[in-house]
């Protein structure tokens, strides 16, 4: 099977989380209190944490969550390979530019940044056992070089995306069932089901 | 002024004009992304250090340097008063721009639960967030009011059910 074929088949199985507004929305404010520490950090404006379980069903976690309802109400998260695991590898940096579907990249790009007025925008991705986290990061900077000057700080970037994914960790705990919400250098582990037997029948 | 003076009245001009372009850190002693700094003025970072904590006063050429780069003025800079006025209220890209009715009916569903926060910076924090989410979500009006209902009152409800856990 080519690798368009996979990517195609992979974007069609992708699916927003179903409580996805109660995710953006309900616990914003403990979402944003967590996040809020890594706003100013060189220069970065904006924090959001992206989780697809193995079922590939995204949850988003976000400081400004109108930045990606945006998308969601507009069907346009579908064009953008932000949100696609398939066709991002691990350990990697890639910007929020270079991810647009031709058709759809203007519209993504004025919902997703001109509107924000950020002039960057970057994933940094960690796959860890069918897990993918997406920390997502955008700035306002105006400086020259702004891909290099983040570029190298890649290492810096991804410490930043742990530290916001271990506060919000516990919050999507309740939205990965059946799966357990990856602890950064742990296995993947289900829950067990456990059976309650009642024997009645006793004498 | 004495020469000490001048260079702390410069860092607080230089920490308000960074900290309104979204280049301070709250948790920094200096308030400011010092790394940042650095970067604009194309020193090292210890230099950059000293000018954001007002230890010393940077050279004529390092300041035109700042006011290029956040296009404010180079003699506010040096030698503005304490109104920071002189900073850009126009094109800012802090500047939100809310329906007065919307931005009426978020203040009035935050009052309500302003007696649950935690602390007033995190109460503020969490009204301009809400304020800018509002004024930037691309959809209907209806639709903007459920979700403001959404996050407000949920806020309210997780902090008052970790009251209550504190609470005996």
């Amino acid at each position: 099977m080519n690798k368009l074929v996979v990517i195609q088949e992979a974007t069609v199985a992708l699916k927003l989380h179903p409580k996805i507004m109660d995710i953006l929305f309900y616990h914003k404010r403990d979402v944003s209190s967590g996040l809020r520490d890594l706003k100013g950090i060189h220069g970065i404006d904006h924090v959001a944490i992206i989780m697809i379980n193995p079922e590939l069903e995204i949850s988003i976690f976000s400081l400004f969550p109108s930045v990606e309802y945006n998308l969601i109400a507009n069907e346009l998260w579908k064009f953008d390979r932000c949100f696609n695991p398939m066709t991002l590898e691990d350990k990697t940096l890639n910007w929020w530019e270079d991810s647009y579907h031709l058709s759809y990249q203007h519209e993504l790009r004025h919902l997703k940044e001109d509107i924000h007025q950020f002039t960057l925008g970057m994933n940094l991705v960690r796959k860890i056992d069918g897990f993918t986290l997406i920390y997502s990061f955008a700035t306002r900077n105006k400086m020259d070089d702004l891909k290099s000057y983040y570029s190298n700080l890649k290492d810096e970037l991804f410490q930043m995306g742990d530290y916001g994914y271990k506060l919000i960790r516990g919050m999507s705990e309740r939205y990965c069932y059946p799966y357990v919400a990856p602890s950064l250098g742990e296995e993947i582990r289900r829950r067990p089901h456990l059976k309650l037997v009642i024997n009645n029948d006793l004498r | 002024m004495d020469k000490k003076r001048f260079a702390q009245m410069f860092a607080r001009r230089l920490a308000a004009l960074m900290q309104q372009e979204g280049h301070g850190v709250g948790r920094s002693k200096a308030g400011v992304d010092i790394q940042m700094l650095a970067k604009i003025t194309e020193c090292s970072y210890q230099m950059a250090r000293k000018y954001a904590m007002g230890e010393v006063l940077p050279e004529l050429h390092i300041i035109l340097k700042i006011a290029e780069y956040y296009k404010a003025s180079p003699s506010w800079l040096l030698f503005g008063e304490d109104d920071f006025s002189a900073l850009r209220p126009k094109n800012s890209k802090d500047l939100v721009e809310i329906d007065q009715k919307l931005l009426r009916y978020i203040l009035e569903k935050c009052l309500l639960i302003l007696p649950l926060a935690t602390s007033k910076e995190e109460a503020l924090d969490f009204i301009v967030e809400t304020i800018y989410d509002a004024s930037h979500l691309n959809t209907d009006a209806k639709t903007i009011y459920k979700i403001i209902d959404m996050i407000v009152s949920s806020a309210g409800l997780i902090a008052k059910n970790k009251m209550d856990k504190v609470v005996p």
